[in-house]
């Protein structure tokens, strides 16, 4: 991965809103340097107000730097060949209200130039990907908020982008949906793709990203590989299976003898997600109908091209 | 229940709805478009009389005129501009989801919006009707006292008049900068003191500029007229608050502006022919007949405008103000709000 | 091409679904149908036909005009107000292709709609010309004079400049110019007095006008093109309060003075006066010569023709519905300079100061030329004395009003709604001149501002 160039380059970032007399009035962001490389999922972190959506709308082109260099593809972010190759997510889907779902991806597949054929394969396969196949006419306007999402991730995913950057994609879905967006994430990486995840949601940063910078007051304040970050080093955890109370107490003595630390014995969690995706599963084994967007986790046929690698 | 419980509940009610009036007042005062329309309506009635050579007849006449004229179409503008984002970009945006989540009805609201607008309106046709009084005064007029003989135009005025705007301006900014106050709202209110204090200058100087003393030489009868043209952007105000509830700004805008024109032109499109043409009777009886608010032709040869005419026009307006808001709170009962 | 077209559908459909289209056929319905209902004008039929082109098409201009100027000013400017334009630009399109496609868009609407205007005003005149509806002396007038296409040919303009040259030296031999006129002033003034003298023809005169044919030669005899060739003169009476009745006798001679035709003429002061030239009377080529013989002293009083339109020729062109249909195409041009005014206001400002400023320009450009002309002709305070000098802030308002004059004025130029009423053939050059000046320069030079105000502009920064 670290062996490609770099997709992203920000060097000394700095982004100053003034007001209308030029006095500085918020220093959204301030010294900021990172890089992003294809095949990786990058996360950015930090609390509100840290300056991470608007380090994204400055590598988008949607606001212009105070000072500081962005590279996105080697080019700046206004440039045209470089936004060819990206695919955004907003925070908030701000979508045309009078198209249907089908006309939104349409008219952002004429915006790349796409020709009449591929864009109309893709819009149905990213229909079905997304879960919203059964929607697909209805104007996007009556959309729940999870349905907009939806509709949106699909739009930046229309181009096969080389880079994709989503701020918040799991806000407003399910549990469901939002295990099916990180399997989507997943699948992207392993295909080459560079993702550049923004969210409030630790857990879904944890399940998808390899490396996250955390951001504070507009700079990086640590960046590395989320396991450098989770993992503690003065400890270890070994899982075995269900033993008897003798069992457990006869190892812990020997512990004692041999380490001279007092273990602790715990049964091993697992994450309430997993239980309710079981739940559902189980429940969709049976054949209980349910209302709402369902779609497989199977990535759309033209994003399945490129390498598949291990992240 | 106790007495002051129950009271308790219509003084709730109450203080909610004044709230939602100021609220609107002040949001719909602090958009830029607001203070652009008002000062470029007083700016303009001020050029009148210093720009414009022929009387027509009569002195004062054309600065009357215009200054009305500018008070009523500059009042259209507003009504829209203020009614389609006080309710219909709320209603759009989520704003008025989260006021309607609370315990406030939906009549209240609309009325509140109506109320907050017309607030505004308010404030606009005061600045409006002492700009055309002032404008009147600063006509060129002929003179014949100790002093003067001739043709006088009243500079100092005029200058004070103008300077009024530029001075709002240039103080409500020093006051963003000090104390970072919102600049259009605070600059709409000097507006509004400045040109009253012009006015109340006025009545310590004649027209030729010399210090003589407290009168108040104004052609006060117009004050009148300047009413019922604020009572027409009323009644316009509550029609394009009521396209509001269904409709964007821009078919606002033009509806809005059709109406304004149609009811200009009733009496000679559709109220010659009346008697004749159903068409045309069923377009003059519930088409707002604006040619009702529109007397300055009255005010000419020193004319006045009668109580009872006020009082006339004021029973037209508010017959349309119940209809049209009775309408609009309709309307609003049934219309989706995101 | 793709993305512009992309653009262009997308605001042609929001257009649509927000409803403004529907607000807008139905107020054209209003118009186009409902105002003709209930305006009797004259109460002939030849008047109904004249409010209608006027009125209606008039009004339905106003009413799209209105409208395409506010929807494109809301059309970018509300797209950055409601952020969709965020994911538009972060797509691979340029800041033009937005604007071109917006404009494509709308004025693909505006033309729509004004061509369902002109569909509903065509059968409309249509079904008023039915011969049961219509007298048929009435329905001859309106067929040969309003609804048609008639070319004017103008007499060749009279060189005066000469003889005010001469008539200015015999005046200095006399005297000086008086304090505040200048050469320029003089020889202008001398040249209308030139014209106006020229122009009065006394009882028992004779003025000739000279006419050269369009195309090199007169159209074929009125019978065979289904047109018929009109005189119309414009006169006044020397005396205003005189009641005599102007009579004479026009003559139609060809290059070499060979008489080929009279008309009589007996006509009131101050009226326009039509009158039907009968085919043979026109020359087969070269120029022809109308000569105007005031009758006798008892019988006529001294007229006096106007300088600047005495005298018009008008012979048939073409015919009627292609003349709406370029009428409509130059209304449409007027349409696509309101989009792209609308648009660029919208690229820099928010939706209501955009509306203004838009507004405002309109307004500045309209009253330009009222300005300038005041400022050249204005005389300033008109009652104490001689004009003074102007200051220099009048000087400098006088070379702005001036400025915006010329640059405005090749597109107040076109007048498609007065020559339509009037029967007047609106050339394929002028619709021509019109779709490159109105719909191609002046919006190409509101794209580079508006594009330069688009790329500039942060669009995702806070309000």
């Amino acid at each position: 991965m670290r062996d490609a160039a770099a997709i992203v380059e920000l060097r000394g970032l700095v982004k100053v809103f003034r007001d209308f007399w030029r006095r500085q009035k918020v220093t959204a962001v301030d010294g900021l340097s990172l890089d992003i490389y294809p095949g990786e999922v990058f996360g950015l972190l930090g609390p509100n107000g840290s300056g991470k959506s608007t380090t994204i709308k400055i590598m988008l082109g949607l606001l212009h730097p105070s000072a500081g260099t962005v590279r996105v593809f080697g080019r700046p972010p206004q440039s045209v060949q470089a936004k060819e190759k990206i695919g955004y997510l907003p925070e908030e889907s701000h979508l045309y209200q009078y198209l249907t779902a089908r006309e939104t991806l349409d008219f952002y597949g004429r915006l790349f130039n796409l020709g009449a054929r591929q864009r109309h394969e893709r819009i149905e396969q990213l229909l079905e990907m997304v879960g919203l196949a059964h929607a697909a006419d209805r104007p996007v306007g009556e959309f729940s908020k999870g349905m907009a999402r939806r509709i949106g991730l699909a739009q930046a995913l229309i181009n096969d982008p080389r880079l994709i950057i989503l701020d918040e994609p799991t806000a407003g879905l399910d549990p469901i949906g939002c295990r099916q967006v990180k399997d989507i994430i997943l699948q992207l990486a392993r295909r080459g793709r560079a993702v550049l995840l923004s969210s409030h949601l630790l857990a879904d940063v944890e399940d998808v990203c390899q490396r996250i910078a955390i951001l504070y007051n507009g700079h990086v304040c640590a960046e590395g590989r989320v396991n450098d970050f989770t993992q503690s080093k003065e400890a270890i955890c070994i899982t075995l299976p269900a033993l008897s109370p003798a069992q457990i107490e006869e190892l812990l003595e020997s512990i004692r003898q041999k380490v001279g630390a007092e273990p602790q014995v715990q049964h091993p969690r697992v994450s309430l997600e997993q239980c309710f995706l079981r739940v559902v599963q189980r429940a969709e084994a049976a054949a209980l109908e349910r209302s709402g967007a369902a779609a497989a986790t199977k990535l759309a046929e033209y994003l399945q091209s490129g390498t598949a690698s291990e992240s | 229940m106790p007495e002051r419980s129950r009271l308790a509940i219509p003084i709730t009610r109450g203080r909610q709805f004044v709230s939602l009036v100021g609220l609107t007042a002040v949001e719909t005062a602090r958009q830029p478009i607001c203070l652009l329309l008002a000062i470029c309506c007083v700016v303009l009635t001020a050029l009148g009389p210093l720009l414009l050579l022929h009387q027509f007849g009569e002195e004062g006449k054309l600065a009357r005129d215009t200054g009305l004229a500018l008070h009523f179409v500059f009042g259209l503008f507003l009504a829209v501009y203020a009614s389609s984002s006080a309710l219909n970009r709320e209603m759009n945006s989520g704003t008025a989801a989260a006021v309607l989540s609370k315990p406030v009805g939906r009549a209240p609201f609309f009325l509140a919006k109506f109320g907050g607008v017309t607030l505004v309106m308010a404030v606009f046709s005061i600045a409006a009707a002492t700009a055309t009084l002032l404008s009147e005064r600063v006509s060129e007029k002929f003179e014949q006292t100790g002093k003067v003989v001739g043709y006088v135009t009243d500079w100092q005025t005029g200058f004070l008049m103008l300077a009024a705007p530029a001075a709002a301006c240039l103080t409500a900014g020093w006051i963003n900068w000090r104390w970072r106050r919102p600049f259009t709202s605070v600059a709409l209110g000097l507006l509004l003191v400045l040109l009253l204090g012009v006015l109340w200058l006025g009545c310590w100087f004649d027209r030729a500029g010399h210090l003589v003393g407290f009168s108040p030489r104004f052609a006060w009868r117009i004050l009148p007229a300047s009413l019922l043209v604020a009572l027409a952007l009323v009644v316009l105000c509550a029609f394009t608050l009521t396209l509001s509830t269904r409709l964007s700004i821009v078919p606002t805008l033009v509806l809005g502006g059709a109406i304004f024109v149609g009811g200009l032109l009733s009496d000679y499109y559709f109220g010659r022919t009346a008697a004749n043409s159903v068409i045309a009777a069923l377009a003059y009886r519930l088409l707002p007949n604006w040619q009702h608010f529109w007397m300055a032709d009255a005010l000419d040869h020193e004319g006045c405008i009668p109580v009872e005419y006020l009082g006339c026009a004021c029973g037209y307006a508010l017959t349309y103000l119940a209809g049209l808001l009775g309408i609009g709170i309709a309307l609003f009962e049934d219309a989706e709000v995101k | 091409m793709r993305r512009t077209l992309a653009i262009a559908w997308l605001a042609a459909r929001t257009a649509v679904r927000s409803r403004l289209v529907i607000a807008l056929i139905g107020l054209l319905a209003v118009v186009v149908l409902g105002l003709p209902a209930v305006i009797k004008g004259d109460g002939t039929t030849t008047g109904k036909i004249k409010i209608t082109l006027q009125y209606s098409l008039g009004f339905s201009m106003l009413i799209l005009g209105a409208a395409t100027l506010w929807a494109a000013c809301g059309s970018i400017s509300q797209e950055i107000e409601g952020r969709q334009i965020r994911l538009v630009v972060v797509k691979p399109v340029q800041p033009w292709h937005v604007w071109v496609g917006k404009w494509l868009g709308l004025a693909g609407i505006a033309a729509l709609l004004l061509a369902v205007a002109g569909c509903a005003v065509y059968i409309y005149l249509k079904w008023h010309l039915q011969p049961d509806r219509t007298p048929p002396e009435e329905l001859k007038i309106i067929v040969t004079e309003i609804m048609c296409a008639r070319q004017k040919v103008w007499s060749r303009s009279e060189d005066v400049g000469r003889a005010a040259e001469q008539r200015l030296r015999e005046l200095l031999q006399h005297g000086t110019l008086p304090q505040g006129m200048t050469r320029r002033k003089a020889l202008a003034a001398l040249k209308r007095q030139i014209l106006t003298e020229r122009s009065a023809v006394r009882p028992g005169g004779i003025k000739t006008w000279h006419f050269d044919p369009p195309d090199k030669k007169w159209p074929v005899p009125a019978d065979a093109a289904g047109g018929a060739v009109h005189l119309r003169a414009r006169f006044f009476s020397a005396f205003a309060l005189e009641k005599k009745p102007i009579s004479g006798t026009w003559q139609f001679l060809d290059d070499e003075g060979e008489l080929r035709g009279t008309l009589p003429m007996d006509a009131a002061p101050e009226k326009l006066v039509r009158l039907t030239v009968p085919g043979e009377f026109l020359p087969p080529s070269g120029p022809l010569l109308v000569r105007f013989v005031n009758g006798s002293e008892e019988r006529s009083a001294t007229v006096i023709f106007d300088t600047d339109d005495g005298l018009e020729l008008l012979i048939p062109a073409g015919g009627f519905a292609a003349n709406l249909a370029r009428a409509l195409v130059i209304l449409w041009c007027y349409l696509a300079l309101l989009a792209a005014l609308g648009l660029t206001a919208g690229a820099l400002f928010s939706f209501p100061v955009a509306t203004f400023v838009a507004a405002a320009l309109l307004l500045m450009a309209l009253t330009g030329n009222y300005f300038a002309w005041m400022s050249t002709h204005g005389e300033g305070d008109h009652h104490h004395g001689p004009a003074e000098e102007p200051g220099f802030l009048q000087k400098i308002g006088a070379q702005a009003a001036l400025a915006v004059s010329v640059a405005v004025r090749p597109a107040l130029a076109f007048a498609p709604l007065g020559k339509l009423a009037d029967g007047q053939w609106i050339a394929w050059r002028a619709t021509a001149q019109a779709l490159g000046i109105l719909a191609g320069v002046y919006p190409g030079m509101l794209l580079v501002v508006g594009v330069l105000g688009l790329s500039r502009r942060e669009l995702a920064a806070p309000p």
